[in-house]
């Protein structure tokens, strides 16, 4: 999918999909790339790298909707937790364990109660 | 001249940083620290791309996972391959530690400098290469990130001198 300038999303066939935001799909390419290249150098890394690597994924992504405007309150908090836990926190298995059980309680709540869409 | 080993002690590896540039002069000195450290042969292989673009250190950012904070400059510690083949000096056995001493020295030369620095090997050497327009006889070997602490750092334990040092023959104390 390419962007026209005027933020018409065109599928390969020509015809308009959405109304992107190039600034945000900048942004989300950019996390998609670091995912991709984590996956890559995981493969020679120590094994709790990977969980770390996940939890900084899902930071970046929430960081990019933060800075763009598409956060809502629970984007936002799991942005700020994620953000301020992986430099002061996720020590050890431990940790990391207790970290994401708090994250996950909040996302089971949080899914449970938003209107479908 | 101060004590070093205390500045030794005193360096953390930083990733959380201030988000405020570094002035051209210091990390001038931080780059002239690396150009000091010793090589294999004298070869003197490190060649440093310096980044302190913001756009360019986030697309650096997207190729290296080892990247965690926003740092305000990424120097990629590369070799030039031509200063090996030109002069036959050494094998690629030699380059990851003509880097890390290059790297200690700015490690330690950013710190004097109040400076905060992490040493990132995390990184896709392809695709990092790719970005920064290195040419195919260069290859960056390890990046190196600079920014001011967003504050302290705790020093993680380190191994007793006892477990680690043996005089004279491998199990034998050190005793004075």
């Amino acid at each position: 999918m390419s962007n026209d300038g005027n933020h018409k999303g065109i599928a390969p066939g020509g015809a308009a999909v959405a109304t992107l935001d190039p600034k945000l799909t900048r942004e989300v390419y950019k996390t998609m790339t670091f995912i991709l290249t984590a996956a890559k150098t995981l493969v020679d890394e120590p094994k709790d790298y990977g969980p770390f690597r996940l939890v900084d994924a899902v930071g970046r992504l929430a960081q990019v909707l933060v800075r763009t405007g598409y956060a809502d309150d629970a984007v936002r908090a799991m942005a700020e937790e994620i953000e301020h836990e992986k430099y002061y926190g996720l020590k050890d298995e431990t940790e990391l364990l207790l970290f994401l059980d708090k994250l996950l309680e909040k996302a089971a709540e949080n899914l449970a109660s938003r209107p479908k869409a | 001249m101060g004590d070093i080993l205390e500045l030794i002690k005193a360096r953390r590896s930083i990733r959380r940083y201030e988000d405020r540039p570094i002035a051209d002069e210091d990390l001038l000195k931080i780059v002239e620290a690396g150009r000091w450290a010793p090589s294999g042969s004298n070869r003197q292989p490190c060649v440093f791309v310096l980044v302190d673009d913001r756009d360019a250190i986030e697309t650096l950012s997207a190729f290296s996972p080892g990247v965690i904070g926003r740092a305000a400059a990424v120097v990629a510690v590369c070799v030039d391959d031509s200063r090996r083949l030109a002069n036959d000096r050494g094998s690629e056995s030699l380059d990851p530690m003509d880097v890390a001493m290059a790297a200690q020295n700015m490690l330690l030369e950013a710190a004097s400098l109040g400076i905060g620095s992490c040493p990132v090997l995390s990184f896709d050497g392809k695709s990092v290469a790719r970005v920064l327009g290195l040419p195919g006889h260069v290859r960056p070997l390890l990046l190196v990130t600079l920014g001011y602490a967003l504050g302290p750092a705790k020093a993680p334990a380190r191994r007793p001198l006892s477990e680690i040092l043996h005089r004279n023959r491998w199990g034998e104390a050190f005793t004075k």
